[in-house]
């Protein structure tokens, strides 16, 4: 992918328009909801603004000089992103450290020189603080950018340091049109963007993943649980092998679907259309306020799941209060 | 492309490269060397961003091409060959096949479109000047250099040009550095660049004892220094340096001319016993002599006396003494000059006989 996707037209024409006339900032902080792109729209940027022969109508990189080649190879000196590495949950102070020695050095190309710092809001309270000086006093023809799902997460020292981009959810159509166009025609588009909640790139993941079956194998599982044919116990401890917090996320949408077919007087709208029928047998099995309680418990779980914590436990832990809320087991009387 | 070279004749640019080379790397790329073959010979590059090596080596050999190529490995083949041995170069797509007597190995090779070599850039300044004389330049300067320091453009040396003239400054905010030397620069007002700290190692490495004249380029953004058959590249570093002029100290009143080897040497001793983290030293200046104490949190003291040449009134001033005595080795003559003005100002260090070379040592509060 080496264009910008269609529904970031505007904010590009603004930003190239801007760098045009030389009169880009120091540093961009761009938000949105996950799984739009965002870190798409920043590596077009940066292998823009170092491309030797920018495309003079939409100002997207030519793909084919020196600059753009080694973009491609991941090679650019003038260019450095920040992430996560491997096995960690935040970005640590020395590797911003090492940015101050990248930006303190002149540029390789006698270009400008870039950093995209994604998730920006991973960075710990000291990374950021770090940050700071440089974001104070940034070096001639250098930027900046900071990626960031939830830029309420950084401290508001550095969000205020930077110029907001807004990134928001394409229309379903445009999401559609793109991804039935990625994916193929053996996938259902609209089912995709539904899971990912309406963001494309997230439901290409879905789609490339695998993960629509291992979702379906998981809601037969939560299924069986709920009939009381398997102990939440050896499920739990099954579900390890999946990511802990998507495998919540899937089972809060489930919830959520539940609750609203639970409460809609029409056939309300599902983030899981296919299995409609199957949710509504197991709806009817519990009343509103069981549901409305698991779905907080789930919600804490996933919370829950982004920090130091026992996976195995969380899960048990989540599997058999909803166990234990089924009136099929018969433990708790079932309320109101 | 195929190129067969000597092994001696190979192993000498190939060690001075890889030097280059750092063993630790986040992109791939950096711990392979471009190998490139032309008219002009064999040219193999090395960089890690922050400084880069080109050497161009004859060979025989067929077509032109370029490719990248292990760095560590290729030199380990090549080193651990029998002395005299002839060695095949192959590039063969993806892979390149080294052959030589009874050997073969195959190497992975990545594209050479992907190296992010530095090649040619615009010179806004050059100048040719004897190879030691640089060397001087960066010998009696460097130490004063800052590590690490948040101020960045401290962690490197300034080299200033000026018509007819190049001089070098480093300092940390505690002490300074400065020496001058005449040299042709072509330039009409002063330049001033900043190399970093690693260059500076890699130069004063490069350059040799004699007086050779070198060719230095200077970029906006690079310093280069070539010869036919090598040519070695730093950035530089992107700030501009404080303004050192103003803390040269000037109308010191005070002048004491004393015997470099022995100040040293008794400053030496006395550092033994002064506060390991601090390390201040008192220095008593009276009519023809200098007395040096030093003592630490356990209690423990040292007291040396030197005779200087020295006629004004009393006067007690201290200093980190690793200071001084860094200023004192980077003085060549066997007499050493100091002036001072009083207690709270900077100490001006010079040889004897030369203006050349000044050092500034900022005072401690005892």
């Amino acid at each position: 992918m080496n264009e910008f996707l269609p529904w970031h037209a505007e904010p590009w024409r603004m930003l190239i328009e801007r760098l045009r006339q030389g009169r880009l900032p120091h540093a961009l902080l761009l938000c949105g909801p996950e799984g739009i792109g965002k870190d798409h729209f920043a590596r077009l940027l940066v292998q823009t603004m170092l491309c030797e022969t920018p495309r003079p109508d939409d100002g997207q990189p030519c793909g084919i000089c020196r600059g753009c080649l080694l973009n491609a190879a991941g090679s650019h000196p003038d260019s450095r992103v920040v992430g996560l590495l491997e096995d960690k949950k935040i970005i640590g102070v020395d590797q911003i450290r090492e940015l101050r020695e990248y930006l303190g050095l002149k540029s390789h190309y006698a270009g400008h020189r870039t950093v995209i710092i994604s998730p920006a809001e991973k960075m710990n309270t000291q990374a950021a603080n770090s940050l700071l000086k440089t974001l104070e006093e940034p070096p001639a023809r250098s930027l900046l950018i900071l990626v960031a799902s939830h830029p309420g997460q950084l401290p508001a020292t550095v969000r205020s340091r930077c110029q907001r981009v807004t990134f928001s959810l394409p229309s379903s159509d445009t999401a559609q049109r793109w991804l039935s166009e990625q994916t193929g025609p053996h996938q259902d588009p609209a089912l995709l963007l539904s899971l990912a909640g309406g963001a494309p790139l997230a439901a290409l993941e879905i789609a490339r993943s695998g993960k629509m079956d291992q979702r379906l194998a998981l809601f037969e599982d939560f299924e069986k649980l709920a009939c009381g044919q398997c102990s939440p116990v050896a499920l739990a401890g099954a579900w390890l092998k999946f990511e802990t917090q998507e495998t919540l996320y899937w089972m809060r949408d489930w919830l959520t679907d539940m609750i609203r077919l639970k409460s809609a007087t029409q056939p309300p709208t599902l983030i899981n259309p296919d299995v409609r029928q199957r949710l509504q047998n197991m709806a009817a099995m519990l009343d509103l306020k069981t549901l409305y309680q698991h779905l907080d418990r789930v919600t804490e779980a996933a919370r829950l799941a982004t920090g130091q914590i026992n996976a195995q436990l969380l899960m048990e832990d989540v599997l058999i209060a909803w166990q234990a809320h089924l009136p099929g087991k018969g433990k708790i009387p079932r309320h109101g | 492309m195929k190129i067969t070279i000597q092994r001696e004749n190979l192993l000498k640019p190939l060690q001075l490269v890889c030097g280059v080379v750092e063993r630790k790397q986040t992109l791939p790329i950096l711990s392979n060397i471009l190998v490139r073959a032309g008219k002009q010979g064999l040219s193999l590059t090395a960089t890690d961003l922050e400084i880069e090596m080109v050497t161009n080596t004859p060979f025989d050999g067929s077509s032109a091409a370029e490719t990248t190529l292990p760095a560590r490995k290729f030199l380990d083949i090549c080193r651990t060959l029998p002395e005299q041995a002839q060695i095949d170069l192959t590039i063969d797509g993806e892979r390149a096949v080294i052959r030589s007597g009874k050997s073969r190995f195959t190497l992975a090779t990545l594209p050479a479109s992907d190296f992010p070599n530095i090649g040619s850039f615009q010179e806004i300044a050059g100048f040719s000047i004897a190879q030691n004389t640089l060397k001087r330049l960066i010998d009696r300067t460097h130490f004063a250099m800052a590590q690490q320091d948040i101020r960045y453009y401290l962690n490197g040396l300034l080299l200033e040009l000026s018509p007819g003239r190049v001089r070098a400054v480093a300092t940390d905010g505690h002490r300074l550095a400065l020496c001058d030397a005449s040299a042709e620069v072509e330039i009409n007002e002063t330049l001033q660049i900043i190399v970093p700290r690693k260059g500076v190692h890699e130069l004063t490495r490069l350059l040799e004892d004699s007086d050779r004249p070198v060719r230095i380029h200077l970029g906006s953004n690079h310093i280069r220094l070539s010869s036919p058959d090598m040519s070695f590249t730093s950035k530089l570093i992107d700030g501009r340096f404080p303004d050192y002029q103003r803390v040269v100290p000037e109308g010191g009143d005070k002048i004491v001319i004393a015997d470099k080897e022995t100040l040293k040497q008794a400053l030496i001793r006395a550092s033994i016993l002064s506060n390991e983290k601090y390390r201040s030293v008192r220095f008593l200046f009276t009519e023809g002599k200098l007395r040096i104490f030093a003592h630490n949190p356990e209690q423990e003291e040292a007291e040396e006396e030197v005779a200087v040449d020295y006629s004004g009134e009393k006067l007690e001033i201290g200093f980190n003494v690793n200071y001084v005595v860094d200023a004192l080795s980077a003085v060549t003559t066997p007499q050493v000059r100091l002036i001072l003005s009083d207690a709270n100002s900077c100490c001006l260090i010079q040889a004897a006989d030369g203006e050349n070379c000044k050092y500034v040592v900022m005072p401690m509060r005892l």
